[in-house]
Formats: structure tokens, sequence, C-alpha cells
């Protein structure tokens, strides 16, 4: 039940979390910046790290705009590698475990030599999984940036989203075509390199 | 907190391992809390006003208590509010002695000498009489495609001698008249300006309506229309340069002097012998005011302003400027009532009765103002009045304004099909894949794993261009249409669910077809009579998946759909540019695009979650 609940961000679809949070990061209206300045009011206690009075613009200017692709994006995300590595975890014997403790070894040390390596097969692919498809991540940054464009500009161009609008809103089909050969080309390094681990992990 | 750790580090294991129990508990249900609250969010604001999203208030508000009509019936003071409420105070002490509420949108209010009438968009009109309190309803079938939220006003006249209602909406290009019989509350006629204007252009709207002496005065953008309410026949058209600009917002007939006023937002006119001529302007005045209410009396013309009341002379002279601190945002007690938007009120209503004005401003107050003594007499507050603004009217703008029905039954129609079709080729190839040995079987397995880690942006140039050069070849249209979609994202989804349906096919006994084979089935038949029934849940399981991941896909729906094959995504998309402010809107268009993906989820947690970790981790 509990799981259940823990995966629904992972339900909603991207489009409507980009659009969601596209909403929540407004400036006025935006209830993050309700919640942090209006009930936390973060500024009076966090003044010193040059955190100012004035609401942020979140979708303008150049960290916040990463911070506010990046949040979203991993608030959608995390939910699906929880899955996989509760997989992972829960088919790893207990004996080692007892083992363990027989060898004196504390939670950390438990952590480090025996689920880790244990869960290596997961998390790797998992990394490599999330490091290929969040290259091609779209749907989030093209329905948080209203106002039409629907794109970040300077401060948070996505290879994605820069393709699709030298394409498809320049009508420059040249410049985005090579763009998305090159990082084809790039890609496919990587999945070469993803499937000669994930036969690696298959095999041994 | 050192202390508490060192305790925690002495405590017998048991004792320990309660404590730890409980701090993950907590932290587990706070992690959750925070997780979920986006999703609540978008849920909750999917119910708000717009009005109050766009000023930051993150609770739903009461309606406002905006007092719009009153009037003195005997001893006690008649007061009706914009959510349709109707009170009557005590005249003396102010307290509440009767109330009525109709939680109705668009209120306004009309009296007679016996009843007084309620107009509003969406619970018709209602009749109440002043004695009795007897209350009769008449639903109103408005016939046309109404957005609730674009309605300025219901407008509403009376006429007691005739025994006739008018009824009408202010809305952009709405010209249906209604007329009503005053007792039996009947329709009797329904009367369209529009048919019955010469030289009609772009835009039309309806600013007021108005009876005096037989005829009925409607006030639009194009001129005053005026009506014999006898023979239903059009008299004349009074016209003004300026109405095209400025709509005509009220008119009142002075019988002294025989003349019709009418005012826009900052000027007045006087209509008398087939003449009109502007009398009065804001304009020149140094500060901005517009005119809001204005009624005429022997005492002069009453122009309710945003600052309190404005009295001229018949002929437009300037006699005084009232205002008081009545009309400002505060309470008896000088202190703001309501911080924020509202600093002046608007007088909504005025009635001269002898010396004494009854007033009906914004900001929930009824006052009786006294000429002769140029001082408030008594103010009545009407507060809390309001209910809560829950706004389920969000969705039904949602599907009655904006094709969002079309894009859901789009979304629908294409995830459904693509998800059918993908599943029928991908489960061939899968269990063919698996238990058949052919040149190019390893090749084809991995080339189906690698392209799954190329998703399909980089293919929508190709895409395009072949969609194009298809259509011109064979004259088959691809770009913006259903079957278009389908055929591409049945493509582009194919080779994940191979994977995932491999790993379902691989893990049935071998034992089991040969069983089989030994029983005398063909290959087609093990197919279909063991492997298929098998592995059903899985292919179920990955179907639902191949409809998740199609809903969830915006790219290719954005560039090969027409207006009338869009899928939510796209027609989300166009909200945020047409609709940039309304994010009521935005939030319910997201709710109706998650709820189904949520409802279908929830049946089928077990299988999606079993079938996802079974494909990536033992696979």
């Amino acid at each position: 039940m509990l799981r259940g609940l823990f995966l629904f961000p992972w339900i909603v679809p991207t489009f409507v979390v980009g659009m969601l949070w596209g909403f929540m990061w407004q400036k006025e209206t935006g209830i993050i910046n309700i919640i942090l300045y209006d009930i936390l009011q973060v500024h009076t206690w966090l003044g010193w790290l040059g955190v100012t009075a004035d609401k942020p613009f979140w979708l303008m200017g150049d960290p916040k705009t990463l911070a506010a692709i990046i949040i979203p994006t991993v608030w959608r995300g995390w939910p699906h590698p929880m899955l996989m590595l509760l997989a992972g975890l829960q088919g790893i014997p207990h004996d080692y475990y007892e083992a363990a403790d027989i060898d004196g070894a504390n939670g950390w040390r438990k952590f480090w030599y025996i689920t880790f390596p244990l869960l290596k097969p997961v998390w790797a692919i998992l990394l490599l999984f999330g490091l290929i498809f969040n290259v091609y991540a779209f749907n989030i940054v093209y329905m948080m940036f209203g106002n039409g464009a629907g794109f970040p500009g300077e401060w948070g161009d996505l290879l994605m989203t820069n393709i699709f609008r030298n394409s498809f809103q320049r009508w420059d089909f040249g410049t985005g075509a090579a763009l998305s050969f090159l990082l084809m080309v790039v890609m496919m390094v990587i999945v070469n390199f993803w499937y000669k681990f994930y036969k690696g992990v298959e095999e041994g | 907190m050192r202390q508490f750790w060192r305790d925690l580090r002495t405590m017998p294991f048991h004792v320990y391992k309660k404590v730890m129990d409980r701090v993950y508990n907590v932290l587990m249900y706070t992690t959750l809390v925070v997780v979920l609250f986006p999703i609540f969010w978008m849920v909750f604001n999917a119910f708000m006003n717009n009005n109050d999203i766009v000023q930051g208030k993150i609770f739903f508000q009461r309606a406002p208590t905006n007092v719009l009509f009153t009037e003195k019936v005997g001893g006690k003071l008649l007061v009706g509010t914009r959510d349709g409420s109707i009170n009557y105070l005590d005249l003396d002490t102010g307290r509440l002695l009767q109330r009525r509420r109709f939680k109705t949108n668009n209120t306004n209010y009309a009296s007679d000498d016996k009843y007084v009438w309620l107009s509003s968009a969406d619970k018709g009109l209602i009749r109440v009489d002043k004695e009795t309190f007897a209350v009769k309803k008449m639903r109103i079938k408005w016939n046309a495609k109404l957005d609730f939220n674009k309605i300025s006003k219901t407008l509403l006249a009376v006429d007691p001698q005739s025994g006739k209602v008018w009824l009408t909406l202010g809305y952009l290009d709405y010209d249906k008249i209604f007329e009503f019989d005053r007792e039996t509350m009947q329709l009797r006629n329904v009367y369209q300006v529009l048919s019955q204007m010469p030289d009609f252009f772009d835009k039309f709207s309806i600013g007021n309506i108005y009876y005096h002496g037989g005829r009925l005065y409607i006030a639009t953008n194009l001129g005053v229309v005026v009506i014999n309410t006898a023979a239903l026949t059009q008299e004349k058209i009074i016209e003004h340069p300026d109405f095209e600009n400025s709509d005509i917002r009220y008119l009142a007939y002075d019988e002294a002097t025989d003349t019709l006023f009418m005012n826009s937002f900052s000027k007045v006119y006087a209509y008398r012998n087939g003449a009109l001529r502007q009398i009065y302007s804001t304009a020149d005045l140094d500060y901005f005011v517009q005119i809001g209410y204005m009624t005429v009396s022997d005492a002069g013309l009453i122009l309710g302003t945003g600052n309190g009341f404005t009295r001229l002379t018949k002929t437009g002279q300037h006699l005084e400027d009232i205002t008081t601190p009545l009309f400002d945002n505060v309470n008896k007690k000088g202190k703001l009532i309501n911080k924020g938007v509202y600093v002046n009120s608007d007088v909504n209503y005025a009635q001269v009765i002898g010396e004494q004005i009854y007033v009906a401003t914004s900001v929930g107050r009824a006052a009786i103002y006294n000429l002769r003594t140029q001082a408030v007499e008594k103010t009545y507050l009407m507060d809390k009045a309001g209910f809560l603004n829950i706004f389920w009217r969000n969705f039904i703008d949602l599907f009655y304004n904006i094709d969002f029905g079309l894009y859901v039954r789009n979304s629908f129609i294409i995830c459904g099909m693509t998800a059918f079709f993908s599943m029928i080729l991908a489960t061939i190839t899968a269990y063919a894949l698996v238990r058949f040995k052919f040149p190019g079987n390893r090749f084809l397995s991995t080339a189906v794993l690698s392209t799954q880690m190329i998703p399909g942006v980089m293919m929508l140039i190709p895409v395009y261009i072949m969609f194009i050069k298809i259509t011109e070849a064979t004259g088959i249209p691809m770009k913006g249409t259903v079957a278009g979609l389908v055929f591409i994202y049945a493509a582009f989804f194919l080779p994940f669910s191979i994977w995932i349906l491999r790993g379902f096919f691989a893990s049935i006994p071998l034992a089991l077809e040969e069983a089989a084979t030994l029983d005398g089935c063909t290959p087609f038949q093990i197919f279909y009579k063991i492997s298929l029934p098998l592995s059903m849940p899985g292919i179920v399981a990955t179907g639902i998946y191949i409809f998740l991941q199609a809903w969830d896909e915006l790219v290719f729906a954005w560039v090969l759909t027409s207006a009338h094959t869009m899928t939510i995504p796209v027609g989300i998309r166009l909200f945020v540019g047409n609709f940039q402010n309304r994010y009521d809107l935005l939030m319910a268009a997201s709710t109706v695009a998650t709820i189904p993906v949520m409802i279908l989820f929830i049946l089928l947690q077990k299988q999606i979650v079993s079938g996802l970790t079974s494909g990536a981790v033992k696979d």
C-alpha cells in the first residue's frame, strides 16, 4: 500500500508534471514561493546566504532554471529506481547479514560490503538507464515554460528542446538533423557501453 | 540530543528497535506527504477559483458578500448580495431577521411593488415575495454555449403594470431577451435584438436593459435599442459614435424633465426629444473616477463611483462628491475588512427616497445617507454570508467551452489502438525469438534491445519527412490522422514490449510445451493454447504500460496531429499558450489527464510492478 503511494509521482504523465511544476514555480502565485517566503519566511533566517526578501523568478536566471528543471525530473523519476532497488534488496539472502552480524560488522559496513556490491547490477543499470533516458528529456521542460514558446532559452535549454526548437519552430531542419545525428552517435557509444555491461552482468 | 543518542546506545535491543521503527515510520510518512503534495496541489487547485489563485490565496475562499441591492420594505431593510442571498435586516438595530440563500452566479436584482426578482446565469429567475418570503423559481435555457466566467451580468427589468419580466445576459454576441409572465413565470416571448439590427458588425453585447413607460430600452454597444413592449416591435435605435468603445451601463428615465439618462464608465448622456448629448464626463477630472451606478430622482442624478457617490443636477452640473470612510474597505471600528484588492468600494445600487439615499456597496455593506444633513445615517454590515467557493464548474467549463472532450477521446482511441496493435505484434515476435532457433535470432534480440535505447525523438524529423513522402507517393493521408499516429506509436513502442514479453515467455517451462507436442499439438496450437493463456497477465500488464507511455507522448503528437486529432498533451500545451492565466482550467485539465492513468495503475499495480521488476532485474 505504502509502496503504491510512493509510486504515484511516477504515474503522473510527464506533460502534467511539467505543467504542474511550472504552475508551482510561479513567482507570486506559485505554492513554492508561498511556502518558502510567506509561511517559512526563509529570507529572515537565510539572509546570510544571500537570500533576499524578494520572491525569485524560478523559471528565469541561470542556476534557478536548472534547479527548476531538475527537481521535477527527480520527483517524477525516483520511484522507478526505488522500485527496482527494493526488488533487488528483497533478493539478497538474509544469511549474509547474519554472518556479518556474527563477524561484528556495524550497519554501515554491512551496507558497504554486502548490500552495495550485491545491488551493483541493479544500480549500475539504473544509472545508465537514467542517463540515457534523461538525455532525451523533453516533455517536462516543454510544458513547464509557458508563454507560448515553451522553452527556457539560454538558461536551461536541453538537447532535445534545442533540436525541437531548431527544427519545428525556426524550421531549420538541417541544424536539427545534424544535432540529432551527433547526439545519436554519442548515445550509440553510451548504449554500447551499457549493453556490454548488461551482458557482463547477465553472464556473470 | 547527545544524551538521547547515548540513551539509545545503552538501551536493550528490543526497545532500541521499537524506537527506531517509530523514527523510520515518521520519516517515511513525512517523505510521503512531501512527495504526494504536488499531486494534491494539482487536484486542489482544480477546484479553486482562478481569481483566488492569481491573488496567491492558498485556501478556498468564501464567496464575496458583495451587496448588490437594498430597499426599504416596511420597517425592514431588504438586502440582496452577489452570492444570491436575500436578507431582511432590522432597520434600527441592523440585526438579521430572515435570510434565504440561493447560491447563484452572476446575480442581479430588481424589485416591484410585490416581489423581489433575482436573476442568475446558473439557476435562472427567482421570485421572492416581499411579504411572505415565498419563493418561485424558473430555470432558463439560454440556448447558447456559455463560458460562465465570461458572463458579465444577468440583466433584468420588471414592469408591474403589464405584468412582464425581461431577462437577458451581458455576454459577448448574446442577443436573446426572454419575456416572462410576472405571476405565472411562464416564458412568453423571446426577442432577438440582432435580427432587427440593420448593419451589424463584429462584436455585440448587451450592457443593460431598462423598462419605462411601455418601452424596453436595451443598451448595447451599437446603441440603445428601444422596443415597444406591447407590440414587441423595434421603435428606434439611439446611436452615438462613442458607444462602440464604451458600453452603456445604466439607464434612468426622469419624468419631470422627460429625459432618458444613461451612463458609460466615464460619461453621462441625456436623451431628450430625439437628441442625445453628453452632459458630464469624468475624463476632465484630475483623478480617476469610474462611474458604476446611476439613478435619477428629484434630488438630481446620483452616480455611484469607486470612492462613494457623486450628485449632479439634471443638466450635468456637479453638486457634491460624497466620500465618507463608509465607502472604504474598513469596518465600523476602522479596521481593514479584507486586506488586498479593493481599496475603495463600488456603489452597486442607490435608491433615493425622500431625503434618504439607500446605498448598496461592494464591501458587504448597505447604508443610508441623508441628503439634508449630508451624513451617513446608518450602515448595515453583511458579513460572512458567503459559502466556500468550490469550483466544480472548472470541469464543466473544460468540456463545455474548450474541446477537451475531443482530446480525451482522441487520446483514448490512439493509445488504446497503439497498445492493442503493438501487443499483437510483440507477442508473436517475442514468442518467436524465445522459442525458435533461426539465423539472426540472437542479432535480432540485440537489435531490439538497442533500438529501445534510442528513443523516438531522434526519429522525429525522418518520420515527419517520411509521412509527407508517403502521402505524396500513395495519397494515403498520414500526417494529422489517427491511423498515422497509431502506426508510428506502435512501431515506436514495439521493441520495449518485445523485450518485456521475452521474459514472460522464457519463464514458461519448456516441459509444458514438450508435453503438448507429445499430445500432438502443432506449434501454433502450442502458442495459442498454452503459452498465450499462461503469459496473459504479463501481456495485459505490458499493454497497460504501453498505453500509459502513449498517453504521455507529446513530441510526435505535437508534430503529427491536426486540429481534430489532437491528443491530451497537445491540447493542454495549447492551453498554456491560449489560457495563460487560467490556472484553474490548467489544473482541472491536468487532473482529468491524470485520473485514467491513476485508475489503471491502481487496478493493475501488482502486475505492472512485478512485470517491470522481473523484466529489468532478473532478465
